[in-house]
């Protein structure tokens, strides 16, 4: 497998809601890819269209929302007889309701969510949660051997009760749960947030997904155990070759676990580019003051204020015209940034960002 | 694979048992003396008058006497002689009718004594339906010439009233059961759904649960009943009475399930449960639904004695379980009127049956409720 092969692509992505006074652009005109085996970290403010854009790939926008616009293209790898062949699907055109986006949800894109303590149904042991998955995803693979040709031809079956159970144990012995025979029959309420979220991830993974879209995993858990589920996730990732979309707003976590990121404002998305560049040379002076505001430990001046990105996120209904930041900008250029929107430019080898100031370079 | 050595957390260690969400249930339901009591009551009403009425009840449902109206006997172990017996007895019955008012009445004859006998074979019957048994719990020895033992009296067709509250209460009792079990199946699943998905369907359900909680229930149930071809078999009658009851009911339960599951169905598991691949069957019953389990059992327990009373009024005003079938219902029919209160008043004998069930129906339900909220403090 090729390292660039790309795994998901979102081109133009638009989401509406259309509420009762006027029309909300959660995410408006997103356009990324996300390579296989990559971690694509997505950051921006509350609000900025980040989880909107991650549940248009499950096709699980909440009403009144929709997808007005653009397309996600999953290129679906298809293994048989040894060869690969790739096969896209595009995920907007699917139903929401139907057979097969629901074979990708779980399946093949599985998603983790901010809250740990209400993500597991409180009457169902953790078990039976992995079971559930498993059952609903994973097949094992039957070898038969045909007399004549003498071919091993793969075929799959469901997983049975016991089967479900080993895989249950396996996976909760992997995302670090101690005794996993017991815990296995343990219900939500008699864990902590910290195995909450261990189990969530082994959910996750149990059906073996191509990627794992983690929306703000570890917003809700306390700092040490922050760091043992990132952990936790980058050594699966490595053992088993899965692609990570990881949304936050912790710019510490992101810069982390992220290879390339996206900075997201007011749904659009504003700069991509890996995760050294991001930080060390942003280009994009929304990015820029993103990082500003992250307080330091070691500064010179010990009674230095927090720098805070000037005025307010604009109001949904009543954007202002031309580059939706100009309001709140350091580098705001008169008669240029509020007359039109700024293109998506390659600003250098690997790094784009959508702003004036680099449109002439 | 190497698991990181911080990772194992060390409260795990602590816990050792674990206390599944029914055994904390049950916990708290075993503290509660009153609910204990109630669900006592309720099982030995189902034992005696549900499974093992032809067991319990001295003669069968149809076995007629000569003694009309005759009033409750008592059971002695003191003769008029002063001698005490070890084992009871009950003295034998006269009739008088006096020929001029054709008043009929009854004095205790002391020379015919009939001892009680405990796991006597007297009236062959079909327990369950299929095994030929012939013994009683209690009753007087069949070979005596003239034995009866009549401890509640008699109806005006000479049969046992005590015999015909355990057979009466097999129907007012299942009919509640059954009632309820149908009008869960009608009220959860629609509440579910109109709850889960909200909208135009929502909108249709609870406007149809409002219509039928609007309509007054007695002319409901009458003009419903009154379709009920009168030349149709009592069973049939019984099972078409069972889903009015369920029918007019339902709306209220279905109502309190839509409730919860509006409130459960923003919760992050179901959203979690989606992103899975779970289909919307599948989020609903498997997810939704349990989590409001415990309010069901509570508001179904609850409900049963609303059941009861409704057959029992539908059947008092002969809308209901048509005679020979027998229930407390059709046994107060015949109490119902003021010759009865005056001259025969042990016939309104059902009225006290009728409110232990429902009281201990009342009291299982309220404890239910109570132990179904383990987490919460009193």
């Amino acid at each position: 497998m090729s390292e660039n092969q790309v795994l998901v692509e979102v081109k133009d992505l638009k989401v509406e809601f259309d509420v009762r006074d006027g029309i909300v652009k959660a995410v408006d005109g997103a356009t990324f890819g996300i390579k296989r085996g990559q971690t694509m970290g997505i950051i921006g403010e509350s609000g900025c269209g980040k989880s909107m854009t991650a549940k248009a790939i499950l096709q699980m926008v909440p009403k009144p929302g929709k997808v007005t616009g653009g397309e996600i293209l999953y290129h679906r790898l298809i293994r048989s007889n040894g060869s690969e062949k790739v096969d896209v699907v595009n995920i907007t055109e699917l139903d929401p309701d139907g057979q097969e986006i629901r074979q990708i949800r779980g399946g093949e894109i599985a998603m983790i969510f901010q809250e740990p303590m209400s993500s597991l149904t409180p009457v169902y042991d953790a078990g039976t949660h992995i079971r559930e998955a498993v059952s609903l995803h994973r097949l094992m693979p039957i070898r038969k051997i045909d007399s004549q040709m003498v071919e091993t031809i793969q075929a799959h079956r469901k997983v049975t009760k016991e089967e479900a159970r080993e895989i249950a144990i396996d996976m909760l012995h992997k995302v670090g749960i101690p005794k996993p025979e017991q815990r296995v029959d343990s219900y939500p309420h008699q864990l902590s947030g910290g195995q909450r979220q261990r189990v969530m991830i082994a959910i996750a993974l149990s059906s073996q997904p191509a990627m794992l879209i983690a929306d703000e995993p570890t917003t809700a858990l306390d700092v040490s155990i922050e760091a043992q589920i990132l952990d936790i996730m980058r050594e699966l990732q490595d053992e088993v070759d899965m692609t990570i979309m990881f949304i936050t707003h912790n710019l510490g976590v992101i810069a982390e676990m992220a290879d390339e990121i996206c900075v997201m404002y007011m749904g659009k998305i504003v700069e991509r580019a890996d995760v050294v560049s991001v930080f060390y040379q942003p280009k994009h002076p929304y990015t820029q003051a993103l990082l500003q505001s992250i307080p330091h430990i070691v500064k010179k001046k010990t009674r230095e204020r927090l720098v805070s990105i000037e005025g307010m996120v604009p109001d949904p209904f009543n954007l202002p015209s031309g580059c939706l930041f100009h309001p709140r900008c350091p580098r705001f250029m008169p008669g240029i940034c509020d007359r039109s929107q700024p293109k998506w430019t390659k600003v250098e080898e690997g790094h784009w960002a959508s702003c004036f100031l680099y449109e002439n370079v | 694979m190497v698991i990181n050595e911080t990772a194992v957390a060390p409260e795990a260690e602590k816990i050792q048992v674990s206390q599944s969400y029914w055994s904390l249930v049950w916990w708290k339901f075993k503290k509660n003396r009153l609910a204990i009591i109630g669900g006592i009551v309720v099982l030995l009403f189902y034992v005696s008058c549900g499974l093992l009425a032809e067991f319990f009840a001295p003669y069968g449902l149809h076995t007629e006497s000569e003694f009309l109206e005759a009033p409750p006997q008592w059971p002695r172990f003191r003769d008029t002689e002063g001698r005490w017996h070890l084992r009871p007895f009950i003295y034998g019955l006269e009739q008088h009718i006096n020929m001029t008012t054709r008043e009929r009445s009854y004095t205790v004859d002391a020379t015919k004594r009939y001892p009680i006998h405990f796991f006597i074979k007297a009236e062959p019957y079909k327990l369950f339906g299929l095994i030929k048994w012939d013994r009683h719990l209690f009753g007087v020895n069949p070979d005596q010439e003239g034995a009866h033992v009549y401890l509640l009296g008699t109806d005006r067709l000479g049969k046992d009233q005590l015999s015909r509250l355990f057979f009466g209460g097999r129907i007012s009792l299942l009919i509640g059961l059954t009632g309820v079990i149908m009008t869960l199946f009608f009220g959860a699943t629609l509440g579910a759904i109109s709850g889960y998905y909200g909208g135009a369907i929502d909108m249709f359900m609870q406007r149809a649960t409002e219509f039928l909680g609007a309509f007054p229930d007695i002319p409901l149930f009458m003009a419903l009943a009154s379709v009920i071809p009168a030349t149709v078999s009592p069973l049939i009658v019984y099972f078409l009475l069972t889903i009015i009851l369920a029918f007019v009911r339902w709306g209220g339960l279905a109502r309190q399930v839509r409730g919860l599951v509006l409130s459960l169905r923003e919760r992050e598991y179901v959203l979690a449960a989606q992103s899975f691949g779970a289909s919307d069957r599948r989020i609903l019953f498997k997810h939704l639904i349990p989590g409001a389990i415990s309010h069901i059992i509570v508001i179904t327990t609850l409900a049963i004695p609303g059941m009861i009373l409704s057959e029992t009024a539908l059947s008092w005003l002969g809308l209901g379980i048509r005679s020979p079938m027998t229930s407390w219902g059709v046994m107060l029919q015949e109490g119902g009127n003021i010759r009865a209160i005056r001259y025969t008043p042990w016939l309104l004998i059902p009225i006290i049956f009728i409110m232990l069930a429902v009281l201990a129906f009342n009291m299982l339900g309220d404890g239910l409720r109570d132990a179904t909220d383990p987490y919460g403090s009193r």
